[in-house]
């Protein structure tokens, strides 16, 4: 990176704001929970996305540290689906 | 600088071999008390119905003699030799970071003493067993204060292990010698690289856990003890460590007994590579089997008989690692000396312990196993049996390297038969009576009697076989004779350098060049070696135990602690300030595939993976916590302000933007633009935080307080957590400032700026989903 | 109160438990002995002082790679016929102790962990602490729950039990064929009382 992208920074910036805005704008018109639930998360995904990309140099830097992250990112997918699958004591048929 | 001697050297060192050493002696001695406490616990079981201990102090006795074995004795005696050889082995100087290497230390040592400290509070020591199982480790059940302290020291270690784990990726991944790729690494360096890898991921979810509790504990929330899955909650959260910790015991070992292997059958390890190949497999796999410690809850039985499965697969690779070793002695030439006595029967054992364990991953044979002996068994061959004696083999393989001296090899002899023997005399009467329930002070089946006399028989003889080492070892220091370099014959690094080795480890810098291990000649100069001496490790680590303990016993402790922790930190930054305490980056090192790394980005990368674990963990007992809740769940539009929710989080997002500016602008060199975008980045920090203020205030004026329900507990805790870790980077930033302000940062120098960058926008992630998890649904 | 070795099988699920187990024992008993006796075997016959092998390890030389990826498939295909085997047979009984057979007449008692005792509730409203009373060749289902902390309500005889949990229900089952008096013992420590906390089940 001889010369420092700058204006990919601003741009990103402007796209994040922009979807936070988006997220707020999706709970002001009310729209179904689910969807809302599932929308939400989506945006935060990209979201952090863009952060860990751009920001965090991800994109231009050592491939392995990347799978690092990937790796963090599947044991919270886990986490969470097992934990909440998991969550409520099977009522065995009678 | 000078060199120090007598205690002051061993206080303020940060070589690496000096807090080997150090390691060594501290978790021998934690092997000691947890070992005395499971003698005085056996002596109680060898007859029914005894008196000797009351049935508070043996739950005391077993749930400290759990702590103290797996967390203060076994594994850190893995890391005194991890500390002294590893760095030998790859050919470097000294770990990556030297002082962090003195504080995760001096934390464990000071961690121990805590938890040890809890026996003399009123109340005793924690009794809730080594699992701290919830409810029953919440206030209502356990009320003394020693639950908390210990609770609290297991935090300080998760403190030391996580400074140790960075340290150790970092030191193995690029500080190689030149030529030595990762096919070339000795087996001790692959057991290690494993063990930290497990603890990078697992240690987060148990420390998100404790921290739970010990709010719980503190301030009276209600996370354990709520109908809403609280005690299945720490189940998770226990276990997802838990299990993964039985490899991070285990992987040192395997290690040692890979190299042992090697030197004393005379011919290169039997499928070297595709035993590492499997151990990466099931370093995997092992984190997704820990339900299996969950079989009788009668959770989700698809969940169940998943994790039956994969937990019956991990015996796969684990098969295949231990017929490779075996058949590593196929047409060898195989010279019996103690270590490898040792690294044998660590196989053997392990192959007990194994089979055993298969037993539990099926969920009808757990059912009924689950809290039995056999589980006692099962654990202690495999944790014990694989994992202390292959940490034998190392002690006697690596003795001659550290101390220049060769021990008794007939009294190390004994030593192995009156060990083995005496473990399983100890151990294998409890397969024998596997109906037993654990943790049962008293019980009134005859039947039971004879096995647990030979136990606790057995536990004597093994008790005493350590007298018999400690005597060999400490005699042999005296009157041994010189080991010279290479006693074994051994083609590992470690054995090219005298014994002991040099502050510095080698005089000429190593290389391997094809298969040959060479050394640079440097024109005839020996490398000049340097001494880095400091105290503020251990007073940090000194003034966290000050601090906690003062925090549950006497608030003027506390005080002392943290304005002692204060000036603390304070001394350590201006250090650095001052560049008092700069190790050169090394040059030429094999760094393959981190080739973009400096030692600071990759040491805070994987602080951020390791705080990605933590926060994976309080996410997921959110999603519990709300998809279990009784009740509506509160809409979060409903209980926070949106809109000033959003103005924060694009605060934040902003003073992301600002830092990754502040990069450029370092990196362009210009100074000027360099100290705005920093500057920027603190005052959007500060607006943020006083935004967060002022909304928590406001919600506690609305009675949305700390404890008045579930979700307002995880907003606050959640929240708080993440401002904690704003926090910690503000005092960052102002380090940074004043290094920027005196034009420190430029074309060539900007990994500080860089390193912090990476740090604000991970705690910026945790931010976006916070938002949408507490305001947006 | 004393319970020894289970002599004579108490009823079911003991009896499909002990055929899992069985399995397990002579499997692992079987793979355990022949690997072990390998190792040692192979340890003494290429012992140093009779071995006529060369000795490939050199200070100073990394080692080159011996193996043999035959050999290593082979380990891999044992061990995952032998796991298997093992799991296949283990899913089976783990679906026929985990469903409650199919039967007219069922015998269905709540039970209460608590610090430290066992309290059972009969289909009748009747409450009683410490002992419990079950026809014969009847299915016995428990409804476990803990009015405290973590329990684990074990029927020693009948090789099964489940964990009492706070707030939840958690059911297992039985089928006595043997009248006589068994023992429940709570299996997951739960403070002071717990190696106390047991209770008699009586078949009738």
């Amino acid at each position: 990176m001889a010369k420092e992208p700058i204006n990919l920074y601003v741009g990103v910036w402007g796209l994040l704001v922009g979807l936070t805005i988006l997220e707020i704008f999706m709970v002001l018109v009310e729209m179904p929970i689910i969807l809302l639930i599932t929308g939400v998360l989506l945006l935060a995904g990209v979201k952090a996305g863009f952060v860990a990309l751009f920001y965090q140099h991800l994109k231009w830097d050592d491939v392995a540290i990347s799978w690092f992250y990937l790796m963090a990112l599947f044991f919270a997918l886990f986490i969470v689906m097992v934990w909440t699958g998991g969550s409520a004591v099977c009522q065995v048929e009678i | 600088m000078e060199n120090k001697s007598g205690l002051m050297r061993w206080l303020t060192t940060t070589n690496h071999k000096d807090i080997g050493l150090l390691y060594l002696v501290t978790s021998l001695y934690f092997l000691m008390v947890g070992g005395s406490l499971a003698l005085t616990f056996r002596l109680q079981l060898a007859f029914p119905q005894a008196d000797i201990l009351s049935a508070s102090a043996f739950n005391q006795a077993i749930t400290m003699h759990g702590l103290i074995m797996v967390l203060w004795a076994i594994s850190p005696f893995a890391f005194a030799f991890a500390n002294y050889i590893v760095p030998i082995q790859i050919g470097a100087r000294d770990m990556a970071f030297p002082r962090l290497n003195a504080l995760s230390y001096w934390l464990y040592l000071f961690s121990g003493l805590l938890a040890a400290l809890s026996f003399f509070l009123p109340g005793g020591a924690p009794d809730v067993g080594w699992t701290y199982y919830v409810p029953l480790s919440t206030p209502k059940f356990t009320p003394q204060p020693g639950v908390t302290v210990a609770a609290l020291a297991l935090a300080m270690l998760v403190a030391s292990v996580t400074v140790g784990t960075i340290n150790f990726i970092v030191t193995i991944a690029t500080l190689r010698a030149p030529g030595m790729g990762w096919s070339k690494l000795p087996m001790f360096t692959w057991g290690i690289l494993y063990t930290v890898l497990l603890m990078l991921f697992a240690f987060g979810p148990v420390a998100a856990g404790f921290f739970l509790l010990a709010i719980d504990r503190v301030f009276g929330t209600a996370f354990f003890t709520s109908p809403e899955g609280g005690a299945i909650l720490w189940t998770h959260m226990f276990w997802f460590f838990g299990h993964p910790e039985v490899y991070i015991v285990l992987a040192p070992a395997i290690g040692v007994v890979g190299d042992v292997i090697e030197t004393f059958t005379r011919k290169p390890l039997f499928g070297r590579k595709y035993i590492l190949i499997a151990f990466g497999i099931a370093s995997f796999i092992s984190f997704i089997v820990y339900v299996h410690h969950m079989f009788a809850t009668g959770i989700n039985p698809i969940i169940r008989e998943v994790m039956s499965i994969t937990t019956e697969s991990i015996s796969v690779p684990f098969g295949v690692i231990m017929l490779s070793f075996i058949f590593s002695f196929y047409k060898a030439r195989v010279r019996i000396k103690t270590p490898l006595l040792f690294a044998i029967g660590s196989i053997v054992l392990f192959i007990v312990g194994g089979i055993t364990g298969v037993f539990n991953s099926s969920i009808a044979l757990d059912r009924f196993i689950r809290g039995t002996y056999w589980v006692v068994a099962h654990f202690h061959y495999a944790m014990v049996g694989a994992t202390l004696f292959g940490l034998l083999a190392a002690m006697y393989y690596w003795y001659p390297k550290i101390t220049g001296k060769m021990y008794d090899e007939k009294l190390g002899k004994i030593h192995f038969a009156i060990a083995f023997i005496g473990f399983n005399l100890l151990y294998f009467p409890m397969f024998i009576i596997y109906e037993m329930p654990r943790r049962v002070n008293t019980y009134f089946v005859e039947e039971w009697i004879p096995m647990n006399q030979l136990a606790t028989l057995g536990g004597y003889v093994f008790g005493f076989s350590f007298l018999i080492m400690v005597y060999n070892l400490l005699k042999s220091l005296k009157t041994g004779s010189p080991a010279g370099n290479n006693p074994w014959g051994a083609w590992t690094l470690e054995w090219m350098t005298t014994s002991p080795p040099p502050p510095h480890n080698f005089d000429f810098d190593p290389m391997i060049s094809g298969n040959q291990i060479t050394f640079y000649t440097n024109g005839g100069v020996p490398h000049k070696h340097v001494e880095y001496h400091t105290m503020m490790p251990m007073l940090l680590s000194v003034s966290l135990m000050l601090s906690f303990f003062g925090l549950m016993m006497y608030t003027p402790l506390f005080v002392i602690g943290a304005a002692m922790l204060a000036a603390v930190l304070t001394k350590w930054l201006i250090d650095d300030v001052y560049d008092r305490f700069v190790i050169p980056e090394p040059e030429n090192t094999m760094k393959w595939p981190f080739d973009h790394m400096n030692r600071l980005k990759f040491g805070v990368w994987m602080l951020v993976i390791s705080e990605a674990m933590l926060f994976a963990a309080l996410f997921g007992a959110y999603s519990l916590l709300r998809i279990n809740l009784i009740g509506e769940w509160p809409y979060g539009p409903a209980v926070h302000d949106v809109r000033l929710g959003g103005i924060n989080t694009i605060i934040l997002l902003t003073s992301s933007l600002t830092v990754v500016l502040a990069v450029a602008y370092a990196k362009m060199g210009d100074q000027r633009k360099l100290l705005y975008s920093l500057g920027a980045t603190y005052i959007l920090g500060l607006v943020f935080l006083g935004l967060k203020g002022y909304e928590w205030m406001k919600l506690y004026d609305e009675g949305f307080t700390l404890t008045s329900d579930l979700p307002s507990s995880l907003y606050y805790v959640m929240t708080g957590t993440h401002a904690a870790h704003m926090i910690a980077g503000m005092i960052a930033l102002t380090y940074l400032i004043v290094k920027a302000f005196r034009g420190v940062y430029n074309e060539k120098n900007y990994d500080g700026v860089e390193a912090f960058g990476i740090y604000w926008h991970f705690v910026d992630i945790v931010w976006i989903f916070l938002f949408a998890i507490f305001y947006l649904m | 109160m004393t319970h020894g070795m289970v002599l004579q099988i108490p009823g079911e699920p003991a009896g499909t438990w002990y055929s899992l187990f069985n399995l397990y024992f002579s499997l692992g008993l079987l793979v355990g002995s022949v690997v072990v006796g390998m190792l040692l075997y192979f340890v003494w016959k290429y012992r140093e002082s009779v071995s006529n092998e060369s000795d490939d390890i050199k200070p100073g030389v990394v080692p080159g790679e011996r193996s043999n990826i035959k050999l290593i498939m082979v380990f891999f295909g044992l061990t995952s016929i032998i796991l298997f085997t093992l799991a296949s047979y283990s899913i089976l009984v783990t679906n026929y102790v985990e469903k409650v057979p199919k039967a007219d007449d069922i015998f269905e008692v709540t039970v209460q962990g608590f610090q430290w005792g066992w309290r059972f509730i009969y289909p009748n409203g009747t409450e009683v602490v410490g002992e419990v009373v079950v026809p014969k060749d009847k299915i016995v289902v428990f409804r476990i729950t803990s009015m405290d902390v973590f329990h684990k309500f074990q029927l020693i005889e009948f090789r099964t039990g489940a964990d009492a949990l706070p707030g939840a229900f958690n059911v297992i089952w039985i089928k006595p064929t043997q009248a006589g008096t068994y023992t429940i013992q709570c299996y997951e420590l739960c403070g002071i009382g717990h190696s106390l906390m047991v209770a008699t089940l009586r078949v009738v």
